[in-house]
């Protein structure tokens, strides 16, 4: 970024009210300056549809000990989650809209800020939805690391409110187990 | 009179300088000229880039070469002029609440760049042709 010291910058901002009421406007620009740091990955190798270093560089999207500042750019994951969860009261349907545009944007980070929002707030997140995209690409993010954290706590949730026949559905993918494909990354 | 700075302001080049752009757009190629130009701080002379994107078009290099120097051309390489107080951001968010050109400003600051570093070489260790080629693949820092 064209700045060295974003972490500590917005970081004190988390507590003022004119930051919070900042963030819901500033959505669609988080997003889609998070997305400008993957394709500038991509170009140089390091991000693809099915891979990013997300999962290293931030392991977890909720708050926790594991992540760090140590790369700068982690800091658009936070503001776009911050960004997200206060859009979620200040305009949920803008809310709603974003985690439909996050899975259409092919980088591994966006599909975890799906499966967090979906996990966070199962009453603006439709299951069929968020089961859709859990299973979807041949079950991929069922299975791959990238996602897990975000995976396994999508599941949990799922499993306490999804249909019989969506849990089902959910069973079967997990017996049949990752497809060949999907192996080498577990 | 400088073909690559820190800076943003140019005079125009003579005639000298007009030749050395030349001759220096010619080793485009060479992963030392991307280095330096970095190492100036990212800048290029107007007439200076003109000659580099010619000679992109004309006589591509490698393609990682090709990559590396299509971002610097397109803003996207961290350079020195373009650093951003976002302390001072900060307060005038405190004091106004986000206004669209504040929203403007913090879209820029935190437009992702690619920041580039030289790889650690023990002096004696020049490398063979192939080594210093591979090498510019992991100059990439994260950002």
């Amino acid at each position: 970024m064209g700045t060295d010291y974003a972490h500590s910058v917005l970081g004190a901002l988390e507590k003022v009210d004119k930051w919070a009421d900042a963030l819901p406007v500033l959505l669609p620009d988080a997003t889609a300056l998070l997305r400008d740091a993957l394709d500038l990955m991509r170009e140089l190798g390091g991000a693809s549809d099915r891979e990013d270093l997300s999962y290293i560089h931030q392991p977890s999207i909720s708050d926790h000990e594991q992540n760090n500042d140590f790369n700068e750019w982690t800091e658009l994951i936070v503001m776009t989650r911050d960004a997200w969860l206060t859009a979620t009261d200040a305009d949920p349907e803008m809310a709603k809209i974003e985690v439909k545009r996050w899975l259409g944007i092919h980088y591994p980070v966006f599909r975890r800020l799906a499966f967090f929002a979906a996990a966070q707030r199962p009453d603006l997140i439709d299951e069929g939805l968020a089961l859709g995209s859990l299973l979807s690409d041949d079950h991929y993010w069922l299975w791959t690391s990238m996602t897990r954290r975000e995976t396994i706590r999508l599941i949990a949730s799922l499993s306490t409110r999804i249909s019989p026949e969506q849990s089902e559905r959910l069973q079967a993918a997990i017996n049949n187990g990752p497809r060949p494909r999907c192996s080498a990354m577990i | 009179m400088l073909l690559a700075s820190g800076s943003r302001s140019w005079n125009g080049l003579d005639e000298a300088m007009k030749h050395m752009a030349r001759w220096l757009a010619r080793h485009l190629g060479n992963s030392e000229l991307f280095l330096w130009v970095i190492a100036r701080g990212g800048n290029l002379h107007p007439q200076f880039e003109w000659e580099l994107r010619r000679r992109l078009k004309d006589d591509p290099p490698s393609p990682s070469l090709q990559v590396l120097w299509a971002l610097l051309l397109s803003g996207r390489v961290k350079s020195r002029s373009k650093h951003h107080d976002l302390y001072s951001w900060s307060d005038r968010l405190k004091a106004q609440g986000l206004t669209p050109t504040l929203r403007f400003e913090l879209n820029s600051a935190l437009a992702p760049v690619v920041k580039f570093s030289r790889p650690y070489r023990w002096p004696s260790a020049e490398g063979t042709p192939e080594e210093r080629k591979t090498s510019v693949s992991t100059l990439f820092n994260g950002k």
